[in-house]
């Protein structure tokens, strides 16, 4: 991992009206690096991604992504939200789903080959390739993810933005999205907003604690009195091991 | 139908050959802006966009009447009043979110009554009736050549930028994150709806627009999984609507825009029943035989 540093926050603010989001946040996120980003409701995670993929603007201080303004460097980053609406009776397929994801500057016209392949690829790579042709809303709360970690990647982004990506799936589908995930780490930096403590250690190199500023932590310094400070109440932590279905070797 | 036919071929009768190529032609944008209008659910502010057509044609036909102005027409009355409610929507959606809604309420009751006053203050009995409810057998030769030009256009920019609309119709903000400028979209499709409906004014009139840009997309959405394929549908639909509705009340001497949009609205009301009572069969038949429904989840991935 290179310490070359790809996002840079100097003393950002954020306020929606009155209520003060991020408060004077200075941070540092090098290449290659992976991120898990934790902190209460309402404490700014989301904020602070959406900040750094230029959807929102800083009301205050200066963030750049590869030493320039984030909506600069928007196709080098690839953005999955927590949850999109969408309405159920839109007819758009996987396919066209994940084609978005090669949405660029250009003004119109058809898709080019490559963008196709592009698209085949991340789909390929998040294991959901069968499902292609199938309509977007037909699908499940976990192939959904899926696809649309799937539309963030046919960008070929250096830096994936996760927004509590397992917030509505279960543990086994959770623990295949993880082991995608560490793969992907070994190729871009990835930052992600979760709950799940239990993950950190395994895929990344910090954890950045947001509750309206932004406390840094190793993996190792997670602790129940830790987050206890950070949340602001008692948290209990929760090791989850996802059931094994017998005959599948690779979760047993 | 057969005395529609006839009347087709009857050199006299060359308003019935206008009203059949004018509304064929516009069927085409119509389920291409149909189709836009329908998935990102903006057929209200199409209805607002109708309604204050009316002010635009009332000030056109006053500057025309009153004022001597020749050269202000009611048609280009209402292609200025419909552009220019497109871009104040537009404008107040993108820059004030929360006052949306009071903004189309506002814009749609007041065109209407602009138009209402400035037709009460022209010279001469005009009836507002023509307007409301349009007559598709009052269209000339050169309004044919008009709604030619404006299917070019609208089919131009529907298809050009077919995916940036896509992904500002299904995901605006993540559309967003890939540099779209997803404002500029908007406001672009806002001002083509505003075209279509100023070509559906010509031919339903103003009160029915909304029924004529959504029904044929409502019925093609049963039969469609992309939004390509709707809009193909929804042009077949609309244009199948409009000859049969036009052979219609040419026979039974009815009046043509409310035939049109009756017979549309009982095509979808039945196509929505049969959907209805064949997804409540499935249903059935798949608790009876529990086994199908497991190889159908597993046929799903699920």
């Amino acid at each position: 991992m290179s310490s070359n540093p790809v996002i840079q926050f100097k003393n950002v603010t954020f306020s929606y009206g009155s209520n003060r989001i991020l408060d004077n946040v200075s941070l540092s996120i090098n290449s290659g690096e992976s991120v898990c980003i934790i902190g209460p409701n309402g404490g700014g995670k989301t904020t602070l991604l959406k900040i750094i993929n230029g959807l929102l603007q800083p009301t205050g201080g200066t963030v750049t992504v590869f030493g320039q303004s984030p909506d600069q460097v928007s196709c080098r980053i690839g953005y999955t939200p927590q949850y999109i609406y969408f309405d159920p009776l839109f007819p758009i397929t996987v396919r066209e789903t994940v084609l978005m994801g090669r949405l660029g500057a250009k003004w119109g016209g058809p898709y080019t080959s490559q963008d196709k392949q592009a698209a085949r690829e991340s789909l390929n790579e998040m294991g959901v390739i069968d499902l292609e042709h199938r309509l977007f809303s037909s699908l499940s709360g976990g192939q959904r993810q899926r696809v649309l970690i799937a539309r963030s990647l046919s960008c070929k982004p250096d830096i994936l933005l996760l927004d509590e990506p397992t917030a509505n799936i279960d543990a086994i589908i959770a623990a295949k999205l993880y082991d995608t995930l560490q793969r992907l780490s070994a190729r871009m930096s990835i930052l992600m907003v979760s709950h799940d403590i239990s993950i950190v250690s395994t895929i990344f190199q910090r954890v950045l604690c947001v509750n309206h500023n932004v406390r840094e932590h190793t993996t190792e310094d997670i602790s129940d009195t830790g987050l206890a400070g950070i949340y602001g109440s008692h948290i209990r932590m929760v090791r989850h091991t996802p059931y094994c279905i017998p005959g599948d070797k690779k979760n047993e | 139908m057969s005395e529609f036919i006839t009347a087709l071929k009857n050199p006299d009768m060359l308003f019935l050959r206008y009203a059949l190529i004018a509304g064929l032609l516009a069927s085409v944008s119509f389920g291409i802006m149909g189709t836009y209008v329908v998935v990102r659910r903006i057929s209200y502010i199409a209805g607002a966009i109708s309604h204050c057509v009316l002010g635009g044609i009332g000030v056109a036909l006053y500057l025309q009447h009153a004022m001597g102005y020749r050269w202000c027409t009611p048609l280009l009355g209402a292609f200025c009043s419909a552009l220019m409610a497109a871009l104040i929507i537009g404008i107040v959606a993108i820059k004030a979110k929360q006052r949306e809604d009071t903004v189309i309420g506002a814009i749609w009751s007041t065109g209407m009554a602009i138009g209402l006053l400035f037709i009460a203050r022209t010279p001469g009995y005009l009836d507002p009736m023509n307007y409301l409810f349009g007559n598709i057998l009052l269209i000339t030769k050169n309004d044919v050549w008009l709604i030619a030009m404006l299917d070019v256009v609208i089919v131009f920019l529907g298809l050009f930028f077919y995916n940036k609309f896509l992904a500002v119709c299904f995901d605006e903000e993540f559309a967003k994150t890939r540099n779209v400028r997803v404002e500029f979209y908007y406001i672009l499709l806002l001002c083509m709806t505003a075209l279509t409906v100023f070509l559906l004014v010509r031919l339903v009139g103003i009160i029915m627009v909304i029924a004529l840009l959504t029904l044929p997309v409502a019925i093609a959405g049963f039969f469609s999984r992309h939004l390509w394929q709707m809009m193909i549908t929804a042009i077949a639909v609309c244009m199948i609507f409009i000859t049969l509705g036009l052979g219609i009340s040419y026979s039974k001497d009815l009046p043509t825009g409310p035939t049109i949009i009756i017979l549309a609205a009982a095509v979808y009301l039945c196509i929505v029943l049969a959907s209805r009572i064949i997804s409540y069969i499935r249903s059935t038949m798949e608790s009876k035989n529990p086994a199908d429904k497991k190889t159908n989840a597993q046929n799903n991935g699920l």
